[in-house]
């Protein structure tokens, strides 16, 4: 299949990767517990999770690295999952970089496209393009060795592109990187992503740069997609607890339902006060409210409508904005963030409320 | 910082008297004998000459290290050839795999090489158990000639000497991060390229010590070549052997020391240079 870029007579309906109930075990409890999931030609997908949760193990599987148990591996419609690595045209970006210690900068781009014969000015003129692309220009002869870091990273990279693959994995490619290096190469990776039309699916742990580098993030936790959506879904209906911690600050209120108008708006019953929120749930069902800490409004007034007695607890700087601990009523503690500080001084009586239709509910107890 | 790097040089000053004492001053001895004439009932004369040298250029001789040298090269090749795939085996093995196999390979230096070469000739003699399974299996019809021939001394060379070609090939590999070679995988290589262009290249230096552990002592190894091969053709340890108590020549027997000496010292220059290499991409 060379390239795998098979792109003419392609069935724009077919999905360029879909993973059926795929299943991983290493004989010591299971790492992947049925991952099902499908990335789009030129899609960018984030697998974001707790370290440990199987990123790196799924990305081996797609690779063809690691055989699963169970499940199927379909690549531009086609089975790949007895296909080995070098078959798939897929290439990785691995998290520890993996560049080969005896060669050197230039070699280790132009491996690749050595092995696929291209021509020698064709592959000096890639390698060239790559080393400008990561911006290392003039380290074409140093030998990994010789290098920091970020600047393996960046060659890791460079290595893995330059092959022009329909899909790139890449687990966490910027990991080494300072924040300003960061921030250029996410507009670098977001550019090559546009440009040559790969699809990524992309590891990180950083949820900032999930959120703005994604078209959808598939969140995961011990071997599963606990919610797979665009970064807005998943922030606006997290799916679960977890899903709703780890992406974006918020509050978890628990709470049972006594009121379901049918149109998604609820009222429940939370620690002594009743509150209201916005989601699919029965009356007695429990259920969490998720309240984002940036949506948590306060002020000395009462406002029309729903409001909760308060007392601002503490309140402290941090970066950029600040963040407060409010008291409320019931026996509720929530925490809040704002640009400014809330209309109260600390200690003082105020009241809270939230837009019901911002505060989704999520199932109280997350699987196990 | 001066008196504390004075310091560290005594910590080696022992190890280096006894090298002084029981190495250096031996070979200076030897190379001294080499140079003296022979005295006709024992021991040398004080009469220099070049005369053990030149004699080292008779045919008889060059067949002795040409013989040598092939036997080395074969017992070493043999070596590598049963000894790499064991040792990538070992370093890619489970924990417990890996301790078992950890084990065969140490459990031989737990009895004298000698009586398990001893054993090798029971296994192989002409009523052995060997012969007498082939015969039961009717492969021959008549006991084959097993001990006694260049194979048994092959063998017995291979066998002796195997854990020390494993021991720096497991290591080596052992070293190896696999992802590089998953990298390879990921960038196209089948299985074969991804072996030749990096698990072999970043091996080498394994491999090298293996080759030179196995080969250097092949040359001075002449009681399982006399005893497995039945002293037929003459290796240069044996050669050295006859020449310093037999044929009391020790002149000579220094002579043919030196050039042993010098062989090895090749091999090792010769590790040094390709151990230490790229050794280039395709
Ligand atoms: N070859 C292996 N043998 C045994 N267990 C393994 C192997 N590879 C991974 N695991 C286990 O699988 C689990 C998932 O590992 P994985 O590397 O996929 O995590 P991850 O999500 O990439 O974590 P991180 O964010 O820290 O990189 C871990 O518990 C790990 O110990
Ligand atoms: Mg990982």
């Amino acid at each position: 299949m060379g390239s795998g870029l098979l792109r003419e007579g392609w069935d724009a309906a077919i999905p360029l990767l879909e993973l059926f109930d795929i299943r991983k075990d290493f004989g010591e409890g299971d790492v992947l517990r049925g991952v099902s999931l499908t990335v789009e030609p030129g899609e960018f997908l984030t697998l974001l999770g707790p370290s440990g949760c199987g990123k790196t193990t799924l990305l081996r599987v797609i690779a063809g690295l690691e055989t699963p148990e169970a499940g199927r591996v379909l690549l531009e419609g086609r089975d790949i999952t007895a296909l080995p690595p070098e078959k798939r045209g897929v290439n990785t970006v691995f998290q520890n970089y993996a560049l080969f210690p005896h060669m050197n900068v230039q070699r280790n781009i132009a491996y690749g496209l050595r092995l696929r014969g291209e021509k020698r000015a064709a592959i000096r003129e890639q390698v060239e393009r790559m080393l400008r692309l990561v911006r290392l220009e003039g380290y074409g002869r140093r030998m990994p060795s010789q290098l920091s870091g970020g600047q393996r990273q960046r060659v890791a990279i460079a290595r893995a592109v330059a092959l022009k693959p329909a899909l790139l994995l890449l687990d966490e490619p910027l990991g080494a990187l300072d924040l300003q290096l960061r921030r250029a190469m996410q507009l670098e990776l977001k550019r090559i992503q546009k440009d040559l039309g790969v699809a990524f699916v992309y590891v990180t742990h950083d949820q900032e740069e999930a959120i703005n580098m994604s078209d959808r993030i598939a969140v995961m936790r011990a071997g599963r997609v606990e919610q797979l959506g665009t970064p807005e879904e998943i922030y606006e209906r997290p799916a679960t607890r977890f899903a709703a911690r780890f992406i974006g600050q918020t509050n978890l209120i628990p709470a049972e339902v006594v009121e379901a108008s049918g149109h998604g708006e609820l009222t429940l019953r939370a620690a002594g006060v009743t509150v209201p929120a916005c989601g699919g749930a029965a009356v007695g069902d429990k259920v969490s409210v998720c309240v984002r800490m940036e949506r948590v409004r306060c002020g000395a007034a009462r406002p029309d409508g729903f409001a909760l007695r308060a007392r601002l607890a503490e309140t402290r700087y941090a970066g950029g904005f600040l963040r407060s601990t409010l008291e409320v009523e019931g026996g509720l503690t929530l925490e809040a963030i704002g640009q400014d500080a809330l209309g109260s001084r600390v200690g003082e009586e105020c009241f809270v409320w939230w837009d019901p239709a911002l505060a989704p509910v999520v199932p109280a107890e997350d699987a196990a | 910082m001066k008196p504390r790097r004075d310091r560290t040089a005594l910590l080696a000053a022992p190890m280096a008297a006894w090298m002084a004492l029981f190495t250096a001053l031996p070979l200076l001895y030897i190379l001294v004998i080499s140079f003296l004439q022979r005295d006709e009932t024992w021991g040398v004369t004080d009469i220099l000459t070049l005369d053990n040298y030149r004699r080292l250029l008779d045919p008889i001789y060059i067949k002795v290290f040409t013989g040598s040298i092939g036997l080395a090269a074969r017992a070493t090749l043999l070596s590598l050839a049963v000894g790499y795939p064991f040792a990538y085996a070992m370093a890619r093995a489970k924990p417990k795999r890996r301790a078992a196999l950890t084990l065969l390979v140490v459990i031989p230096f737990w009895t004298s090489s000698l009586m398990r070469v001893y054993g090798w000739m029971i296994l192989l003699q002409a009523n052995g158990p060997l012969n007498t399974l082939l015969l039961k299996l009717g492969i021959v019809e008549l006991p084959a000639k097993l001990l006694y021939t260049q194979g048994a001394a092959l063998l017995g060379m291979v066998y002796t000497l195997l854990p020390f070609m494993i021991l720096p090939c497991h290591t080596a590999i052992e070293r190896l991060d696999p992802r590089v070679t998953d990298a390879a995988r990921d960038l196209g290589a089948s299985p074969a390229k991804a072996f030749l262009t990096v698990t072999l290249p970043l091996t080498m230096p394994g491999i090298m010590s293996g080759c030179m552990l196995v080969f250097v002592p092949t040359m001075g190894l002449y009681y399982v070549y006399d005893l497995l091969g039945g002293g037929k053709g003459a290796i240069l340890g044996r050669v050295i052997h006859d020449q310093m108590l037999s044929a009391r020549n020790p002149p000579f027997g220094a002579a043919l020391s030196v050039a042993l000496i010098a062989l090895t010292g090749a091999v090792v220059a010769l590790q040094r240079r390709l151990g230490g290499r790229d050794i280039g991409f395709f």
